[in-house]
């Protein structure tokens, strides 16, 4: 094993490819729909895939939290607490903030 | 709402684009997306720099979910640096909602003239460069260094919806002794995390539109998916020259439109 790498990352690339074609096939539809005139339902379908995208980043932090928990590293397992809380209170106070 | 066909057309081509020059050579893209919106399609700055963000989100999803599965991504290393990324990013974020389009806009060109000039210096040595295929032995060092050009790298990322590789790879490779592949893959993996956390503030004042994000978003999953398919029979060296070229004639059209008051 190589210093730093994990032995299975395979939640963690679980995550990331399942948002990837989820958000990809939604965008693709709301596209092909917007081309051809169903402006309404394309917007729709649009909004879905952008905040699916936007999700899972946040789900990715999850992911490899659930890993670190799994393999017993509490360092890696704080790390991912600390920066989920970051990443959330980011958002929040930089919304009231507006 | 969706702009005409045409339009929708160009902007998934952006991000095609965008896409294809992160997987092929692990650059964000982003560096493109923000002055392409906001010179031929009028994007207001802070609209052209939130679509950005989704787009770069969108090529690290992309790239990462392929390099993790590969272990080339060194996650410990990746998430101990986004406890940097993200404060810068969340900063910057907030800070960009206060500043206006001038300070933006000569940010952008800055970072355009630096991204193309210290690609210069790359491609030039990746001419005879041969691919590295098997990931060396290494420990992370000089974490200090990291965090700091981390936190930097994040908070260029909150104010021009640009990754930050530019500055977070070298640091990596050279100052922490991460091998290459391995800082490029880790850094691009950062980026979805640290994007978002800008993007969450830049969505939350309204500052990103669906209408533009979905087609250029769409297009970066497809440029991703065709440079993985090209990546080995491309030269790396023509890649990044031609990174260089547009990185560069962006700054310049960046530069004119600015003066010419044609930037909102």
């Amino acid at each position: 094993m190589k210093p730093g790498l994990l032995q299975s990352e395979g939640l963690v690339a679980l995550t990331l490819r399942l948002g990837a074609h989820t958000s990809f096939a939604l965008l693709l539809i709301a596209v092909a729909l917007a081309l051809a005139g169903l402006r309404d339902i394309a917007m729709a379908l649009a909004s879905a895939g952008v905040l699916v995208l936007l999700a899972t980043p946040l789900l990715r932090i999850v992911a490899a939290m659930v890993m670190f928990l799994k393999a017993q590293d509490m360092k890696m397992t704080l790390v991912s607490v600390v920066l989920l809380v970051v990443v959330i209170t980011a958002s929040i106070l930089g919304v009231k903030l507006h | 709402m969706f702009e005409s066909a045409l339009s929708i057309l160009a902007l998934m081509a952006i991000g095609c684009v965008a896409g294809g020059f992160g997987s092929l050579a692990g650059l964000g893209g982003g560096a493109i997306v923000t002055p392409l919106l906001a010179i031929y399609f009028g994007l207001p700055m802070h609209q052209a720099i939130g679509v950005s963000l989704v787009a770069v989100i969108a090529t690290s999803t992309a790239a990462s979910s392929v390099n993790v599965e590969k272990k080339v991504t060194d996650i410990r290393l990746g998430m101990t640096l986004e406890l940097a990324t993200t404060i810068g990013a969340a900063g910057a974020a907030i800070i960009a909602g206060h500043a206006d389009r001038r300070t933006l806009a000569l940010l952008l060109i800055a970072f355009l003239l630096y991204s193309s000039l210290s690609m210069v210096k790359r491609a030039w040595t990746s001419r005879n460069e041969e691919l590295q295929k098997s990931i060396p032995e290494y420990k992370a060092r000089n974490y200090p260094v990291g965090l700091a050009a981390s936190l930097g790298a994040g908070a260029m990322s909150g104010l021009l919806g640009v990754g930050g590789g530019v500055i977070k790879v070298p640091v990596m490779y050279l100052a922490m002794g991460i091998p290459l592949r391995v800082a490029t893959a880790t850094s691009n993996f950062t980026i979805g995390v640290t994007a978002a956390t800008s993007a969450y503030i830049y969505y939350g004042r309204g500052d990103i539109s669906i209408a533009f994000a979905a087609p250029v978003v769409a297009g970066v999953f497809a440029g991703s998916l065709l440079g993985a398919r090209l990546a080995p029979k491309i030269r790396s060296t023509y890649v990044l020259s031609l990174f260089v070229a547009l990185t560069f004639f962006l700054a310049v059209q960046m530069i004119y439109k600015l003066a010419t008051g044609g930037i909102r």
